[in-house]
C-alpha cells in the first residue's frame, strides 16, 4: 500500500491559554485539527468564541496557505458559540487542505500580525511519531 | 408504498450518519461514504429522494424532522432523540418474544439464562409500558434514563473489544478541566448506574483505567499491535468493585460499613455486591461487611447517605474519603 493512502494521527498537547491542540489527522482528502477549549476565571456573561473564515495553516514543507474548508462544533465569524458558566467546554474541529506528508513544523494562524486569535506556532508533525488509522 | 429493502438499508444508513453527528459530519458526502462501505454505490439524487421519504409520516415513511442546516451544511434531526432504529413492537413481536421468554425460563437454569431472562423481561415491560393516546398513564413503567453523550461510540467500541483493535480518542477530564489524546487497547464495555464506561490498556499511563463514555470525543481505530488482557483482571473489574473507578488496590479487600436501622433494612433489601454481609445488632443498627476493591463509587455512595452510614475500616479507606471531602 502506498504511504499517501494511510490516514496519519498525531497526539498533541499544544496550548494557548486554554485553548489545546490535542489531535492531528492527516488523509489524502484532508487535515484535520481537534481542538478543546475550556473556559476559565476569565468568564464574563455573554462570553463567546468563534473562528474566523481566513484562518489557515502554513508550513515548513510548502510555500502555501492551507486555507480552513470546514469546521466541526463552532460558529464562524460573525456568528457566535455562547458559553454560558465558567466550566463550560468545547470540543470542536478544523479542516484545511491535506498537508504535505513529510516532517514538517506548522503554524495555525487565525489572525495574521496580531496577539488576540487561536494562534498556534511551530507545532512538529514528524511522520514516525504518527499513529496510522486502521483502514 | 411499501419501502423496498435497500431503501430501508439506505434509510438506516442516514439515520445512523444523523445520529453519530458527533463522530462524523452528517453531510450527504457522509452519507454516500458509508453506503459505498456497505457496498451500496448511490447517488445524491437518490439520497435526496429518501429523505424526502424518511419524512412522510408513518407508513409511507418515518415522519422523521430531517432538516438541512445551511450554516453548517449538514443534516440534523430537530428532536435529537428521534431514530427509526428505535422500532416499536408489535403484537406478534411480543407475542413471539413472549414465547421465547417461556423457552428459555423452562430450558435455562443457569446464571446466564437469569440474566436473559431479566433482558427479555424489560424488553417486554417497555413494549406494554407505550400509553395508547386514549390513556393517560402507563400501568408499568421502567426506568428510562435519556440517552447519554458517547453512546453513539458503543458499536465502535464492542468491535474494538471484541476484535482486538486499539484506538485513539480525545478525553475532557471533568475535574482537571482538560483535554487529553489517549490511546486505549479496550477490554470491556461496562455500565454502572445508567453511566457507561470503557475499560482497557491506556498506553500513556501504562496502566488498566476507565474513561466514561460521555467525556471521550471522535474515537478512531489504530493500525497499531493490540496489548491482550489480563483475564483475571478483566473479571476482578467487573465482579470486584462497586463502580468502576479504583483508589489504587488491585486485589478485594475487605471493607466494613456502619449503618442506621433505616440504612440497614434499605442495604439488607438492595444489596450493593455478592460478598455483602449485615450483621445487626439488637438495636437494628449494623455492620455491613465486603470484600471488593474500594472505589470513588463506594465512597460517593457512603456519602450520599449522610450521618446515617460511615466507613469503620480500613483506616486508610476512612483517611481518604476524609482528604476527598475537604478536597471536593
Amino acid at each position: 500500500m502506498r504511504n499517501i493512502e494511510k490516514t496519519h494521527i498525531w497526539h498533541l498537547d499544544v496550548r494557548r491559554k486554554t485553548l489545546q491542540l490535542v489531535r492531528i489527522t492527516r488523509n489524502e482528502y484532508t487535515t484535520r485539527l481537534d481542538f478543546g477549549y475550556q473556559m476559565d476565571q476569565m468568564y464574563d456573561y455573554d462570553w463567546w468564541i468563534n473562528i474566523d473564515p481566513n484562518t489557515h495553516l502554513v508550513t515548513s514543507a510548502s510555500t502555501k496557505k492551507f486555507r480552513m474548508l470546514d469546521q466541526l462544533n463552532i460558529a464562524v465569524a460573525p456568528n457566535k458559540t455562547m458559553y454560558s458558566a465558567r466550566t463550560d467546554w468545547q470540543f470542536f474541529s478544523l479542516f484545511f487542505a491535506p498537508l504535505p506528508l513529510e516532517d514538517q513544523k506548522i503554524s495555525l494562524i487565525e489572525f495574521e500580525n496580531k496577539r488576540a486569535g487561536f494562534n498556534m506556532y511551530d507545532i512538529e508533525l514528524k511522520l514516525s511519531d504518527a499513529f496510522i488509522m486502521k483502514g | 408504498m411499501p419501502i423496498g429493502k435497500n431503501a430501508m438499508l439506505r434509510c438506516l444508513i442516514i439515520d445512523q450518519v444523523i445520529s453519530e453527528r458527533h463522530y462524523y459530519k452528517p453531510n450527504m458526502k457522509r452519507i454516500i461514504e458509508v453506503c459505498k462501505e456497505q457496498g451500496i454505490d448511490v447517488s445524491h439524487e437518490t439520497i435526496q429522494k429518501d429523505i424526502k421519504m424518511m419524512k412522510k409520516a408513518r407508513p409511507n415513511g418515518f415522519g422523521a424532522p430531517i432538516k438541512f442546516d445551511f450554516q453548517q451544511q449538514e443534516y440534523l434531526y430537530t428532536d435529537p432523540n428521534f431514530t427509526i432504529n428505535g422500532v416499536k413492537l408489535t403484537r406478534e413481536d411480543a407475542s413471539v418474544l413472549e414465547e421465547s421468554l417461556v423457552l428459555i425460563k423452562c430450558m435455562l437454569r443457569t446464571e446466564l439464562g437469569d440474566k436473559l431472562r431479566h433482558a427479555m423481561e424489560k424488553v417486554l415491560s417497555t413494549s406494554i409500558e407505550e400509553v395508547d393516546f386514549n390513556e393517560r398513564y402507563p400501568i408499568l413503567k421502567t426506568m428510562e434514563p435519556p440517552r447519554s453523550r458517547g453512546y453513539e461510540f458503543m458499536d465502535l467500541l464492542l468491535e474494538c473489544c471484541k476484535v482486538g483493535i486499539p484506538i485513539s480518542f480525545v478525553h475532557y477530564s471533568y475535574k482537571n478541566e482538560v483535554f487529553k489524546p489517549v490511546v486505549l487497547h479496550p477490554y470491556v464495555v461496562r455500565e454502572f448506574e445508567n453511566r457507561w464506561y470503557v475499560f482497557g490498556y491506556s498506553a500513556k499511563h501504562d496502566a488498566l483505567r476507565s474513561f466514561g463514555l460521555d467525556r471521550i470525543y471522535e474515537p478512531i481505530k489504530l493500525d497499531l499491535h493490540y496489548k491482550k488482557g489480563n483475564t483475571k483482571q478483566i473479571l476482578s473489574f467487573l465482579n470486584d468493585m462497586y463502580g468502576v473507578f479504583s483508589l489504587g488496590v488491585e486485589e478485594p479487600i475487605e471493607v466494613v460499613l456502619n449503618a442506621d436501622p433505616l440504612t440497614t433494612k434499605f442495604f439488607t433489601a438492595y444489596p450493593i455486591h455478592e460478598s455483602q454481609v449485615v450483621s445487626k445488632s439488637p438495636s437494628g443498627y449494623s455492620e455491613i461487611s465486603l470484600t471488593l476493591i474500594p472505589t470513588m463509587e463506594l465512597i460517593h455512595l457512603v456519602w450520599s447517605y449522610g450521618p446515617s452510614m460511615h466507613i469503620s475500616s480500613p483506616e486508610w479507606l476512612k483517611e481518604k474519603q476524609h482528604a476527598l471531602k475537604y478536597y471536593r
